[in-house]
Order: structure tokens, then sequence, then C-alpha cells
């Protein structure tokens, strides 16, 4: 009943005309913002933050919660149509969702993103709206060992990604947890592989090393030959522009595997949307009936990820809005907004400013029913940029690249790091090395060094200290079932040819 | 949505009384910004400085004191080396200034890899000190810092400590603690403030040095409490909290600075426009708002006073870094 | 066997050793359990250990008739590759000394023009085009700061 009273203020409060408004021009923006390479949440708001000082602290969240969501919408459009994410959650939705363009099926990749992205972002709000508070308590009992198994866990994906070689999976791997490797030591202050270079004291932005690897090494990849002008053929009408009732079944399982997985990866400060989006593809291929369909265009393998990439919004603002704690860049940005216009977040917020979060969690309703009649009928639109000559599109995705990078922290050095990786991100792709396993261990390998040391101190070196944690135990072990599912596979396959040979 | 009108009505009242009271002209003479200033910091979007720096550039131009659009530049890599190397770079440019904390100072000393340190550049103001509190959780039995310190005696090495980096505040702190009272806790070294805090309060470690700011609203709600203020002398909003001396321990108290400075040899007239204009700004209703709010001292000091204070801040902090076995190379 | 697997085996074994030769100049240990060097040291150890199973297994590699023809050295494309990188790295030195929007401009021309061949009226069109609507988009509406040149853009 309670809850009741809460949501209908909070509609009182969302759909004022101030508010509808500001929550449109929220989402836009963020919409935008996640289609642009590089640029992200955090810097956007940063951008936009003097503006809203004239704003009241409900108006100016709205807004600031529509670009943190909307920009999660836009972020699988580049990422299906060009192999280009746009931030490092989205580098998954690449390795189907590019297939799935290349064979004539970008409409229904995009149209099961947005549809995806609304039934999972909207999960996401109602567990932020009917369970914060106690999960928030939940996700206190994560100390470093059980992050060091979440970390595991995800590092465990790089086996659902490595396509056709395993070696060269691991492989891209190491290089990436080696570049985690590079910059300050943070619990001894001694500087790693920084080759002299200051702008590498505080590591590698894993944003430039994703833009770099995707985006600028798909384009040199492309222009080894002189472009043709239609790429790919993009079917006309448009029944053909949109998933179908088959492909809404076959996503079923994908949209529930990505609303949780999203939703309780998000409440956890500090794991992030990557994982998030990793772990849920990850599932989906152990689980599915044809797991070798992943990576040649499988609809599963857009919907899920991307899912749990939207519904990770709304777990990330649970321990924001309970405890004032911020779990990434973005939610850190919306607190710091929070406290410029005199909010104190906390874990009294919800209590004494009842309008604020109630105004939120229902705005955020209306915020993706925007998105999803923003986003379906771009989804034609956006498939005829296919269309455009390729001349003029790889210009366009360069320069982008170079602005949005440039955007984050004005440094000339970010750039030259682009073009590095770049060239790495070509070399890969020549040599038929998988990037998305490289990009995974560069985000989860610093978070999984650091909180294995944290353990170890916290345990006085004592290792037993990741299996007598319950919810360690269960990581660690789900983590063992998913690497046990393909050796599984392989003796099953194994033993099936074995046999039909033998008879 | 009343209340929000009644405040914008005395807010704009406010700001309109401090015009009428304020001649208009007292920057007239001397350098004057012609165009938008850049105003530095070593943090990234939401993080401290960046915070600080966004809020004078907010408070600077809600009293007038300033025409909009001045903006903030972060400039984020190698805990203010690349702010420091940036700064430098704009060497007799009138139009950018940053603002700096502490982080400087301890780069300066420790990190090889700085071709300037805080010395190359023209202090010109310090605005705050934060002081430093000792927090525990809400449930937790010690009830001051003392406690806390005869426990870890009990078992060494097994209490906790979370915080920032092996060169921070905290674990400077630690360090001098440790040495006067010959106990031992573990330091474990968390990246971001909220996770500090998550893992206080799930009870994963057991103590946090925090600025009170940090963590007011979790003592408003019980989650946990304040048991020694790493201060001099007591706090003014936290009365009842006795100072790490009264409790007996006597450690030297190294306080964080929030200021500005300039690019290297700034010219006086330059100097004398800031120093004026961050005078200015501490009178003002919006800073006093701003000093209360998040808990921290107002303590201007001018350019020739806040050079003494690096020098003797950096003294302090070499020493301190040095028993705290941090490597410090200048 | 595959020249390129053993190729990058043997360059992945290369920097494996390098890596190791670096962390074993950190220290190894630290209170209660690994220290800086640890990390990187395993890292080294398992990428000379799996670059050897590469370089290994390339070996005994057969390519098929389709992959023999597509194998065939083409340095069209390799010099295609390497100009548009190295005008890339022209665009980015560039952009600190005449501003983002000139030397994108100069770069797509040359893009468009030598390495996509199309007609220079074509890539001066694409370069003006592109580069206004990046000005319009990201300068004058979002306010961002590109590095700028002596002329104010």
């Amino acid at each position: 009943m309670e809850t009741l009273q809460n949501i209908l203020l909070g509609f009182a409060v969302a759909l004022t005309p101030v508010n509808l408004f500001w929550c449109f021009v929220g989402v836009f923006l963020g919409t935008i913002v996640g289609i642009l390479p590089g640029l992200g949440t955090p810097a956007t708001i940063a951008i936009l933050l003097p503006l809203s000082f004239q704003m009241n602290p409900a108006t100016g969240l709205i807004m600031m919660a529509g670009i943190y969501y909307g920009s999660k919408y836009g972020g699988s459009t580049t990422s299906i149509l060009m192999n280009l994410p746009g931030e490092t959650a989205s580098v998954v939705t690449c390795l189907d969702g590019y297939q799935m363009a290349r064979q004539g099926r970008a409409g229904p990749a995009l149209g099961i993103a947005a549809i995806s992205s609304f039934v999972a972002g909207t999960v996401g709000i109602l567990g932020l709206m009917l369970v914060a508070p106690p999960l928030a308590r939940f996700a206190l009992r994560f100390g470093p060992p059980e992050y060091f198994s979440l970390m595991a866990l995800g590092l465990t994906m790089v086996i659902f990604l490595a396509g056709k070689s395993m070696i060269k999976g691991l492989l891209a791997a190491l290089i990436g947890l080696w570049l985690a490797s590079i910059g300050t030591d943070t619990f001894t202050a001694e500087p790693r592989f920084i080759f002299g270079r200051l702008e590498l004291l505080d590591g590698v932005d894993f944003i430039v090393a994703t833009i770099g690897i995707f985006a600028i090494g798909e384009v040199l990849v492309n222009l080894e030959e002189k472009t043709k002008i239609d790429l790919f053929k993009v079917p006309k009408g448009l029944r053909n522009l949109l998933p179908t009732l088959q492909d809404l079944k076959d996503c079923r399982f994908a949209f529930l595997n990505g609303s949780v997985v999203g939703f309780l990866i998000g409440v956890m400060p500090g794991a992030g949307a990557t994982i998030a989006s990793f772990l849920s593809y990850g599932l989906e291929k152990a689980v599915s009936k044809n797991p070798d369909k992943f990576g040649t265009g499988a609809i599963e393998g857009v919907a899920a990820p991307e899912g749990a990439n939207n519904s990770e919004t709304g777990g990330a603002l649970v321990p924001l809005l309970t405890l004032g704690i911020p779990g990434s860049n973005s939610t850190a940005m919306l607190l710091a907004a929070l406290t410029l216009w005199g909010m104190k977040p906390g874990p009294l917020l919800i209590q004494e400013h009842p309008e604020i979060f109630w105004g939120l969690v229902a705005s955020m309703y209306v915020g993706n029913i925007m998105l999803l009649i923003l986003n379906l009928p771009m989804v034609p639109l956006f498939a005829k940029i296919l269309r455009v000559p390729n001349y003029f599109l790889y210009p366009v995705i360069l320069g982008i690249s170079v602005v949005g990078v440039y955007a984050v922290n004005s440094s000339m050095f970010d750039i030259w790091m682009l073009a590095l990786f770049g060239i790495l991100g070509y070399v890969m792709r020549k040599l038929d090395f998988p990037a998305a396993p490289l990009v995974l261990a560069l985000v989860l390998g610093i978070r999984a060094e650091e909180t294995f040391r944290q353990s170890l101190i916290m345990s006085q070196g004592d290792l037993s200290v990741f299996l007598t944690r319950p919810l360690s135990v269960i990581m660690l072990l789900t983590a063992a079932v998913l690497l046990a599912i393909p050796i599984f596979r392989w003796t099953q396959a194994w033993r099936k040819q074995t046999a039909s040979e033998e008879n | 949505m009343k209340t929000t009108r009644a405040f914008i009505v005395i807010a704009a009242t406010m700001v309109v009384a401090t015009l009428a009271v304020t001649p208009v002209n007292v920057l007239g003479q001397g350098f004057k910004p012609t165009r938008a200033v850049d105003v530095v910091n070593h943090s990234r979007a939401g993080g401290g400085s960046d915070l600080f720096a966004r809020a004078l550039v907010q408070m600077l131009e809600q009293e007038k004191l300033i025409p909009p659009g001045w903006q903030v530049l972060n400039k984020a890599a190698g805990a203010g080396a690349q702010a420091m190397a940036y700064l430098a770079e704009k060497k007799g440019d009138p139009h950018t200034i940053s603002v700096f904390t502490n982080t400087w100072v301890v780069t300066s000393l420790t990190v090889k890899e700085t071709t300037y340190t805080i010395d190359d550049f023209t202090p010109l103001v310090r605005m705050i000190l934060e002081p430093t509190v000792a927090v525990i959780k809400g449930d937790s039995l010690y009830k001051n810092l003392k406690d806390f310190v005869e426990d870890a005696k009990k078992k060494p090495g097994q209490l906790i400590q979370v915080g920032g980096t092996v060169s921070s505040v905290d674990n400077l702190f630690r360090n001098l603690i440790q040495k006067t009272t010959g106990a031992k806790w573990q330091y474990v070294d968390v990246r971001s403030g909220g996770e500090r805090i998550a893992n206080l309060l799930g009870g994963h470690m057991h103590i946090y040095f925090a600025q009170p700011a940090e963590v007011s609203e979790h003592v408003r709600a019980g989650n946990v409490k304040i048991i020694a203020a790493l201060t001099e002398s007591r706090l003014e909003g936290l009365p009842n909290v006795s100072t790490i001396k009264e409790q007996g321990i006597d450690v030297p108290i190294i306080t964080q600075v929030r200021g500005a400075v300039g690019p290297p040899a700034m010219p006086k007239d330059r100097v004398q426009y800031w120093e004026g204009l961050f005078l200015r700004l501490t009178k003002t209703a919006s800073w006093k708002k701003y000093v209360k709010e998040n808990e921290v001292e107002s303590a201007y000091l001018n350019s020739e006073q806040l050079g003494a204070s690096l020098k003797e801040l950096s003294n302090q902090l070499r020493e301190t870094l040095k028993e705290a076995g941090v490597k410090v190379v200048r | 066997m595959k020249r390129s697997d053993l190729l990058s085996g043997l360059f992945l074994i290369g920097f494996g050793l390098f890596i190791i030769r670096e962390a074993s100049a950190m220290k190894y240990s630290y209170v209660h359990g690994p220290g800086p060097g640890f990390l990187p040291f395993w890292i080294g150890v398992l990428l000379v250990a799996l670059a050897l199973i590469l370089a290994t297994m390339s070996a005994f590699y057969f390519y098929s008739e389709k992959e023999r023809k597509a194998n065939r050295a083409d340095w069209w494309k390799a010099i295609r590759v390497a100009g548009t990188w190295v005008a890339f790295l022209f665009m980015i030195a560039l952009a600190d000394k005449i501003g983002f929007i000139l030397s994108f401009v100069i770069f797509t021309v040359f893009l468009v023009s030598a390495v996509d061949r199309r007609s220079l009226s074509t890539g001066i069109t694409v370069a003006l085009a592109i580069a206004f609507g990046f000005y319009l988009i990201f300068v004058y509406a979002f306010g961002l700061r590109l590095p700028v040149g002596p002329w104010g853009f």
C-alpha cells in the first residue's frame, strides 16, 4: 500500500510538464551520446552540469539519469551497424550484432536490442522500486574476497569469447591483463611498465583501448580495399526491419537472463556494466542448445548483453540512492551533481526526500517508454546508415573516435594511444586473435588483482579466505561449472564421433 | 515547489543585498581576465578536486563575482602529475589557474617521473582545510580511538583499516599512531571512497579515517560513528567528539589543504587579482553555506602565506612519508 | 605450417620474456601476499608457455588450396593500411599545431582521394561536410574544446 502511495507521488512528480520535458531532453541526449563512441555518460553529465544549476534537484536528477540510461540504449547502434562499440559494455554486442548486420539482419538486431533494453530496463526499475533497501544491505556482504571471485567468474567468460582458437583467446586475454597491470601499483606506489610516461601512471584507459582496437582497427581492415558503395544489403519493407515473432521467442531466456544478471551485478558497487554484459553473454551461450551459433549472428547474443547493460542501470542506482555509494564513474557523477545541487545523498535520502527517489523511479518508467518510442522508429533510419558510402562513413568514425576520446580528459596522449590501439586491433584481426577477451581482461584485470591482494592482506596471507566465505564459494563454483560445460560438450561430441566411426 | 520558490526569492534577495553593500569597483584596478578562465584540477569528472573546482566556479558565478562561462578542466593522470605538467605549459597565460591539494605535494615528493613540482608554481590562495576523523561501524564496541588502539595491541595485525593509497593521509596517520602507541593493524587500500564506506558498513574492515562530510549522512542514520577527530582542536560541527590528543595519543597532525595555484612566475598584479577575488568569495553567503555543508574549515591564506605554508607541509610530508616506508625521491 | 601463427608465437615469446625481465625488477611479494611484481611475472610466464604451444602447433597446420590463394601477400593492401595509419598519426600531430578541424579536413581529403582513389572534388566535399558537421555538433552545440590552431578553430 505504501509502495503504491509512493509510486503515485513519484508519478505526480515525474508527470509535471517541466519534468517530462527534461526527462525527454535527457533520454534524447543520452541516445545521441550513446551512439557517439568515447564521449560517455560521465563526460556528458559534466558538460551539462552548469545548465542544471537552475533546476530543482528532482528535475536535475531526472534529466541526468535520463542521459545515463539513455546512453545505454544508444550504445548498441554502432556496435551492430559498424562493429564499433561506443563503450566497453557493448563490446559483446558486436560479436553477434555485427554478424547479423552483415547477413542483412541489421534491422532485427537493432530492434531486439531496443526491445531487450526496454524489457530489462523496466525490470531494473522494478527491482530498484521494490527491493532496493534489502538488496543494498545484501550487497554490503560483498567484501574483497567476494569481489575477487566475481572477477574470476567474469574472467572465465574468456572461454566463451575465444572463437576458433582457444589458445589465441587466452593469449589475447593475457595481453589484456598485462595492459591492466600498467600504471602505479596503489599498494606500494611503485610504477609498472610506464615507459617513462606520466600519462601512464593511472593506467591504460579502457575506453581508449576499446575504441582503438574496435573502431580504428575495423576501419583499417576495411580500407585494405577500395570501399564499395553498398557493403551490406539492406532489405526493404518494415517487416524485414523488425524482429519476427520467432526472434522474440528465441530471446525469451535472454530477456530474463539479461534482466536478472544485469540488475544483480549493477547492485554491487564497483562491478560495472562490462562484467554484466559479458557474464550474461557467457551464460546465454553456456545454456544454449546450439552454442556454435554464437559469434555468427545469434539474436540471443544481442538480446542478453543489451538487456544486462540496461538493467544494470537500475541496479547501480540502488547503492547510490539507498547508501550514497556510487559504483561507477557514471553514478559518481550523478552523486556529484546531487551534492552540487545541495542534496546529501545517503541512507536517509529516500525517507527525507521521497519526492526525489520516487520521482526518479517514476520518470525512469516514462523515460524507458520514451526511449522505446524514440528508438524503434529510428531502426529503419539507422539501418539505412549502411547505405551511406563508406568513404564518407570512415572519416566520420575516425573523427568521432578522436573527438570522443579527447573530450574525456582533453589529453593528446590519449589520442596517440588510440592510434596505437588501432594498429594493434588491425594486426590482431589479421592474425585471427579475438579482441573481446583482451578488452574483458583489461577491464576486469585491475580489480581482480586489487581484490586478490586486498583479500590476502585481510586474511594475513591465508588463501582459504576465498573458500570459507559462502558467497565467494558460490561464485567460484559457478565459474567452475561454466568452465566445465564446454569441456563436457567437447567430450560428448568426441564420443559421438568415435562411436559413429566404430559403427 | 513552494519551498523552492521561497528559496529562490530568499537567495535572490541575498544576492541583491550583497551586491548593494559591496562596491562593484573593488577589482577595478590592475589585471582582470578578458575571457573565460580555465580552472584545472587533477580529478576525473566527479572526483574530489573536480567537485571543488566546480563548486568554486558555481559560487563565483552565483555571487556575480565573475561572468558566466568559466570552465573546469580535468587533467586526471598521475595524481596531479598531468595537471602540473599542463599548468607549467601555460606559463604566461593569464586565463588558466588550478586547484590543488596535498596530493600535489605528495606527488612532487614521491613520483620521480614528474618534471614539475609544486614549488614551480605561483601560490595563489589557500581556501579550506579538511579535517580527518576516525570512523567505525555503528554497532562496534569501541567508544574511542584509544579503545581501538588497545584492542589492536591485544591482537596485532588482525584489525583492518580501510583507506586510500599508501601515500594518502589515512596511511600516514596510521603509521604515526602505530609508532607512538606500538599497536599494529593492517591497512587495505580501496580505490574509491564509496567502496571504502561499503567495506566498513559490511563489517569487512574495522576503521576508516574519513572526512566528516563523507560519512555525515551515515552518522545521522546510525550506520557508523565517529570516535576521534584527528585535529588540533575539536571540530565546530562535532563538539562531542574528542580529539586524538585528548585521548592521549600524541601524533603530529596532517591537514588536507585545498586552494589554488597559478602557472609559474605569475606577475604581481595577476596574483593580486586572484587574492582579491577569492578573499571576496570567502565573505559571501554561498561560501559560508558551502563550508558548513561540507564540514570543512574556511582557511584563507594569501599568496605569500600559502607559499610559506606549502614549504612547511612539504617538509612535514617528506618526513612522514619516509617513516611510512614510501620512497621519497626529492 | 602456418606462418602467421609461427611469427605471432615467436613475437609473443619475446614479449613474454620482456615482461618477465621487467617484472623481476619489481617486488614479488608484499605484506601478506603478492607484490607489484607478482601478476606481471605470471602473465609473462603464461604468455611464453601459450605462445610456445601456438608456435609449435603452427608447424602441424596445412593450408587448404583456398587459403593458400587468400594468403598471397598483397602489398597494395599493406600500403593502403600503412598509409592510412601514418596519415592518422600526422593528423594527430598536426591537430596540436593547426587545430583539429583543419587537420581533420586535410586527413579526410587524403583518405578519400588518395587511399580510396575517389576524385579530389569528392574528397574536398566530404571533408568539408564532415568537418562542418563536427564543428556544429561538438564545438557549437556541446561546447567541447578541441585542439585549436592560431586561427581559433
